[in-house]
């Protein structure tokens, strides 16, 4: 992805204003949350369909200027469509997770000393025990969900 | 007179710390990239570690001296409510299950070392941005101390007493830290760590050689704890300590992730995956720490007592009573690592952060990336000196305080950063002023809280604990509860209120500078690509992503 323009980022205000406006609906068109995700232009449309996510977006500098904010509300009269769908990091399996969060924080459930075990009070053994739950449930959520998204 | 005793202990521990060092300077060439050497070469190892090392550091972070230290002095002192260091270090890995791969995807491709970079680009705000960044540095140098708390303990139970041995091992932990950075906690905590477990599986093996095991353990611990008047003290938790206990389990759990150095380990991770499963194998490291907490009742039953009146010296003094010469020198050696791990890593966070969210963007907007490199260790070294100043010039028990204080101002920077993971809802001002609201909050509430002694009378008159008491809202009731969520709860009040506020007014909001494809990307994609690939289109590995 050959930029014309070298240099640090910073340098990127003039780069976007600089750069041509993109296809897109008419300036008229209603600003959209979802196009002010950069807070500029996106790329290219129209290789959409070879165009993998990295090459549609520009690089974002850490330390923002004033300028940012003006190349930014550019982007809000000229808004484009994002090409590409955004990947999902999302499953019903997640909600397992919830189980050994909320289970140490139910008290009266293991505030006893019976039953013992190696003579070790219920409240302490039994709350060791949730090593076990945490390790198989985060395995198994992992497992789980690896191959349904990213990682 | 205690030091003749302790010579093997301590010739042990000497080598201990020998070996180190030597490890220390080591690491500096230790998986070094062929790259002109930056700040996140120096700040993240270069964001290069895999499962094993990241298992290692973030172990060596999390589980730190101090800890293995305070906790069964806690349980020494009080029995059931200081065992609520156990179940929080596990609740609190489900619970960053999801939001940990994001905050590391999008620093990564943004090229971030600290949460603070990421709120100034999820929300557009420099303010919120700093204020992040000053509490997040003044609730890690407390911290700092603290692990110095730790290693006293250590020296003074094999009598070594006085500030210059301490101060000697930390001005070696700072020389081997400014060399080497990330990388020299990452590969000492293999040994503090192997330290530890050998440790916790010889005390596991003595107590059940003892005559009546864990049974006489815990009868004579209840004894000890029936005889006392306090009502705060007992096997179990009390009727009222229950809401208490919970809610400092939530709490400590929720500002865990939050603080710089636990998200410098994160971020430090190669990738996605090695987050995840890293987040599957740390709870091994609660059960080390549920069994060490378990030494508080052992050292009831072996009345240890602790030396010079320091409760923190209790754990050390039940090794040095129950364990050989030589293996109480390598269990001391454990927690006098496990101290300079924590503090390595504590001081490189705080001086990331203090380099890109404050002197990079307010003093130096232009600052190279050798330059930012150098004020990054310049900062590392100061915060240490900040560290041992502290020690030597305040009384400990201060350094306690700020702790306190730190775990519920760190959990203040909840809205922002952890929240800014999943949305951008929040306009900049209201969680300026959520944070605002709430530090003022948690500060006024901690204030109001008396210290107790066990006979009742009140011992301190302010910051005595993080257990707020329901009363003083006027409820008719005993509860207690944790201040840092009190606090947060403000805190997030403030902040959707002002946003609705603000939003209804038309105040501009700040720009997002995140998309939301970037909580999602991996090692490999090509989101994350070096920066200066993607600008020259040529592999400059110069660091130009951070500029």
């Amino acid at each position: 992805m050959a930029d014309s323009s070298p240099g640090p980022y910073n340098t990127y205000r003039a780069r976007a204003s600089a750069r041509p406006v993109p296809a897109g609906p008419p300036p008229s068109a209603p600003p959209s949350r979802a196009n002010l995700a950069y807070g500029f232009p996106a790329r290219s449309v129209q290789n959409a369909a070879t165009d993998t996510y990295r090459q549609t977006r520009r690089p974002v500098d850490a330390v923002h200027r004033k300028g940012d904010d003006r190349a930014a509300r550019h982007a809000v009269k000229h808004p484009v469509e994002h090409p590409v769908e955004y990947p999902k990091d999302s499953s019903a399996w997640h909600w397992l997770l919830w189980l050994p969060v909320l289970l140490p924080l139910i008290t009266p459930l293991y505030n006893r000393v019976e039953p013992r075990w190696a003579g070790i009070p219920f409240f302490y053994w039994f709350q060791l025990s949730f090593v076990a739950l945490d390790i198989a449930v985060v395995t198994f959520v992992y497992q789980a969900t690896k191959r349904r998204h990213l990682s | 007179m205690r030091l003749q005793a302790h010579q093997v202990q301590l010739a042990i521990f000497v080598a201990m710390l020998a070996l180190i060092t030597v490890l220390g300077f080591a690491a500096a060439r230790w998986r070094r990239p062929d790259v002109p050497y930056d700040l996140e070469q120096w700040g993240l190892g270069g964001r290069a570690f895999g499962n094993f090392v990241t298992w290692f550091l973030l172990g060596g972070d999390v589980y730190t001296a101090y800890t293995f230290v305070a906790v069964p002095a806690l349980v020494y002192g009080m029995g059931a409510a200081g065992f609520f260091a156990v179940p929080y270090v596990m609740i609190v890995y489900p619970l960053v299950y999801l939001s940990l791969p994001r905050l590391w995807s999008v620093a990564h491709v943004h090229g971030f070392l600290t949460p603070s970079e990421f709120v100034r680009a999820r929300f557009g705000s420099r303010t919120l941005a700093l204020l992040v960044a000053v509490t997040g540095i003044a609730a890690t140098m407390p911290y700092i101390a603290l692990q110095l708390i730790g290693l006293e303990a250590v020296l003074k139970v094999m009598g070594l007493g006085g500030v210059w041995p301490m101060t000697a091992a930390f001005g070696v932990l700072a020389v081997y830290t400014f060399k080497s950075g990330l990388r020299a906690p990452a590969l000492i905590s293999i040994v503090k760590d192997v330290l530890i477990l050998w440790t916790v599986l010889v005390m596991i093996i003595v107590v059940a050689m003892l005559n009546t095991g864990w049974t006489g353990v815990f009868r004579d611990a209840g004894e000890k704890f029936a005889g006392t008047p306090s009502p705060t003290d007992g096997l179990l938790l009390g009727p009222t300590g229950q809401v208490g206990y919970a809610t400092l389990v939530v709490g400590s759990a929720l500002a865990l992730f939050l603080y710089p150095h636990t998200q410098t380990g994160v971020l430090a991770a190669r990738n996605r995956a090695t987050i995840k499963r890293n987040i599957a194998a740390l709870p091994v490291y609660s059960m080390m720490l549920g069994i060490m907490a378990l030494l508080g009742f052992v050292a009831i039953s072996a009345n240890v007592k602790p030396v010079d009146g320091d409760r923190n010296t209790v754990v050390p003094a039940l090794f040095d009573a129950m364990l050989p010469d030589w293996c109480a020198g390598l269990a001391f050696a454990a927690i006098g690592i496990g101290a300079l791990v924590p503090a390595a890593i504590m001081s490189i966070a705080a001086a990331n952060m203090f380099t890109r969210s404050i002197y990079r963007e307010f003093l130096r907007p232009h600052a190279s990336s050798a330059e930012e490199t150098f004020v990054g260790k310049m900062a590392s070294l100061l915060v240490k000196v900040g560290a041992v100043l502290a020690i030597l010039l305040l009384a400990p028990q201060f350094s306690i305080d700020l702790q306190l204080i730190g775990g519920v101002t760190i959990l203040q920077t909840l809205p922002a950063v952890a929240l800014g993971l999943y949305t951008a809802w929040f306009h900049r001002w209201a969680l300026v002023a959520g944070l605002a609201c709430g530090l003022t909050t948690g500060l006024t509430l901690l204030y109001q809280i008396p210290q107790v002694g066990p006979n009742g009378a009140i011992l301190r008159a302010h910051f005595g604990g993080s257990s707020w008491p329901l009363a003083k809202l006027g409820l008719d009731t005993r509860y207690t509860i944790y201040v840092g969520l009190a606090a947060l709860a403000v805190n997030l009040f403030v902040a959707v209120v002002g946003t609705l506020v603000l939003r209804a007014a038309g105040a501009s909001s700040g720009i997002d500078m995140t998309d939301r494809r970037d909580y999602f990307a991996d090692e490999g994609e090509e989101s994350i690509q070096r920066m200066t690939e993607l600008v020259d289109g040529a592999a400059l590995h110069h660091g130009a992503h951070v500029r």
